[in-house]
């Protein structure tokens, strides 16, 4: 088996209720993964299905082609790290990170020499005899993975390592994981609600809903070319405008808005007639020069208010009655137009920035036509 | 403490003030150092010479208790079955305070606790006169093992050091597991999962992680235990008869005859070993005395 860890049609019930739902994903040896998902979506069931602390209700999942059913937490080859830590308290950073070693019987000197390399791993050489509660946040992390990682695990799972940290520490830490992950070739399995965190670290990301996968990709893929309304609306900022479809034909559509009548690739093909949202970047939104026309969709609206962002200001811009305002992010570069609050302005995208996605968040595979599946 | 002033006024944290220190310095401590010296004076069978020049100090009673080897057989009896009674409590008590804690807020937990409890709301002579029934004779135990055709003869429980033991570790077991569960429930559980997940088996998960965290409630559980046995008269004198002679026994016979310096000696004896007990408990677990106290 070239794929290091699967999961096949996983489920895991809770009494009556399914907290995971169908997963299926082959994850390979030395991938960054991620699942993605809203608190309570069944990220730390599928985390503690793979760890051996619980089983799966059906379904399989394989290492290395091996069914790891049946096998206890203490025995397989993963290693977690959890939501809170868990340090040991009353143990010395250095009795933490050998504690694996010990309960398996290396020796001391044996034992030693993996902590120092461990220590110097995460950067914290000397440390080995402080208290756990003498340490920092950002240090107890550390101490946590180099823990996991000292016994030499296939596979690290992480639960939102990071959730405890503040912001400045955690974007530090996200480069620390990922450099980490590179120089042990260990495969990490991350789950976190953050989507930030997992398209900047991972090499793929898995977006999950109510204990289904909606889709699985790289960081930019799962971005740019999101194949539910879910996961369009989920990952990233983004706008979403709701419609009717009024023509279908060679992977675009039309659609009839309160903003007007506005071109959209279609690739879930949703068929003329049916409701529909057009999704659109805000950052793929500009503000259109006066006169200005052509293939690009046209929208003309009032400006209800500016957000100033430091990198972006925002403009919410909304006709009479409408509640979802649109957004258009414009890049403080210096060049940044000046607009007023009430001004009438015109707005423009192209119809391949912007994606028509049925509005109900059917599982992708199910909703999809064979030949987009294939 | 302004708090409390604004609420009471100075007369009233005075009244209470005044009230803790009665109670601990007049019925507490000062019978204690009567008792002590008491026990450093010899009995004076004639009150009138009580105060007079007879009345010296001297370590005679105590001569009494530890050169009469009867004596000094029932003392060590009694605190070598108070160990017993407290080790055996823990052992029974651990597994169950940790299952208790690990089976989380089900139902049957709850069931499992009020069943534990409602004995406790009976008197403890009444508990422990139900024990002498069950270990009776042609009591209930004998009974069914004899019913079983495990035993032909009716075992002798009741009027046996055995019989007490039995008695005092149900008498006592509460205390063991109560701040034993207190401790393990402050426990992480992911502690535990985490110790698992890095691939420890069941008994060092124990000895290694959920031990170390409970220590304090050991301790205290060890020590609280140990000294109701080793002070216990009912499970005893109810279970034991006059077959089983207990400690507590011996100083209740001297008070009994009167001699009330002997049966301080005695008294101050059994408190001292106590007392040393408890200093060795804490040094072995590595315990303070703030830790016992949380
Ligand atoms: N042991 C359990 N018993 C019953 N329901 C559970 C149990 N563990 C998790 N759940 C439920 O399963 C769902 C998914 O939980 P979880 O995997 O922890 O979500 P996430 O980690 O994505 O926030 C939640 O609705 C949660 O209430
Ligand atoms: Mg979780």
């Amino acid at each position: 088996m070239a794929n290091d860890l699967e999961l096949i049609d996983v489920h895991k019930k809770f009494g009556d209720f399914v907290a995971v739902h169908g997963v299926s994903v082959a994850i390979p040896q030395g991938e960054f993964f991620s699942f993605l998902g809203p608190s309570g979506c069944g990220k730390t069931t599928i985390l503690r299905m793979i760890s051996g602390f619980i089983d799966p209700t059906s379904g399989a999942i394989k290492l290395a082609g091996r069914d790891l059913n049946g096998i206890g937490p203490n025995k397989r080859p993963t290693a977690l790290i959890f939501q809170n830590l868990a340090l040991f308290p009353l143990m010395s950073v250095a009795d933490n990170i050998g504690y694996g070693l010990m309960v398996r019987g290396v020796s001391s000197a044996e034992r030693r020499k993996v902590v120092e390399r461990m220590l110097e791993l995460i950067a914290l050489r000397g440390y080995g005899d402080k208290r756990i509660d003498e340490l920092s946040g950002g240090q107890k992390q550390r101490v946590a993975i180099a823990r996991a990682l000292a016994v030499e695990p296939k596979v690290l799972l992480l639960d939102e390592p990071l959730s405890a940290l503040d912001l400045k520490l955690r974007q530090h830490m996200r480069q620390e994981l990922r450099a980490i992950q590179r120089s042990t070739g260990v495969t990490f399995i991350y789950i976190t609600h953050d989507q930030g965190e997992a398209l900047a670290m991972s090499d793929r990301v898995a977006v999950m809903s109510q204990g289904r996968i909606e889709q699985v990709g790289p960081s930019a893929e799962v971005y740019n070319q999101p194949q539910t309304a879910f996961v369009a609306s989920f990952v990233g900022e983004n706008n979403a405008i709701a419609g009717k479809v009024a023509a279908s034909e060679y992977g675009y559509a039309v659609l009839d808005t309160p903003f007007g009548r506005l071109r959209a690739a279609n690739p879930r093909n949703v068929a003329a007639g049916e409701a529909a949202l057009l999704f659109v970047r805000p950052e793929r939104v500009r503000l259109a020069a006066p006169g200005a026309n052509g293939a690009d969709n046209v929208v003309e609206s009032q400006v209800l208010d500016g957000v100033f962002e430091g990198p972006v200001a925002n403009i919410l811009l909304a006709n009479e009655g409408q509640q979802r305002p649109i957004t258009v992010s414009l890049s403080n570069d210096g060049n940044t137009p000046r607009v007023a609050r009430g001004e009438r302005r015109r707005i423009t995208f192209s119809p391949d920035d912007a994606i028509l996605l049925p509005p109900a968040s059917r599982p992708v595979a199910e909703a999809m036509p064979a030949e987009a599946r294939a | 403490m302004t708090e409390a002033l604004q609420r009471f006024g100075y007369a009233g944290v005075g009244a209470i003030l005044f009230g803790v220190l009665f109670w601990g310095a007049l019925l507490i401590v000062a019978p204690m150092l009567l008792m002590v010296d008491l026990a450093f004076r010899p009995y004076l069978p004639n009150p009138k010479d009580v105060g007079g020049p007879l009345d010296v100090y001297t370590i005679q009673n105590f001569a009494k208790v530890f050169l009469d080897p009867l004596n000094v057989w029932v003392f060590w009896k009694t605190i070598y079955a108070s160990i017993l009674v407290t080790v055996v409590s823990l052992l029974i008590g651990y597994p169950l305070s940790y299952i208790l804690v690990r089976a989380g807020r089900s139902a049957w937990i709850g069931i499992l606790m009020i069943g534990l409890l409602i004995p406790f709301w009976v008197n403890e002579i009444l508990r422990t006169f139900a024990w002498q029934l069950l270990l009776a004779r042609y009591g209930f135990i004998n009974t069914v093992l004899m019913g079983l055709g495990l035993i032909d003869d009716p075992i002798q429980f009741t009027n046996t050091d055995f019989g007490v033991q039995v008695g005092l570790v149900y008498a006592y077991i509460l205390f063991m597991i109560f701040p034993l569960y207190s401790t393990m429930e402050s426990l992480d559980p992911n502690q535990v999962d985490a110790a698992r997940d890095l691939g420890a088996p069941f008994w060092r998960i124990h000895w290694d992680i959920v031990v170390p965290h409970s220590k304090p409630g050991i301790a205290s559980g060890c020590i609280v235990t140990f000294m109701l046995s080793a002070g216990s008269y009912v499970v005893p004198e109810l279970l034991g008869g006059t077959r089983s002679i207990w400690f507590t026994k011996l100083i209740y016979l001297q008070f009994d005859a009167i001699n009330w310096n002997l049966g301080s000696a005695y008294g101050f004896t059994l408190v001292s070993l106590c007392l040393v007990f408890i200093l060795l408990v804490m040094a072995m677990f590595r315990v303070s005395l703030k830790d016992i106290a949380r």
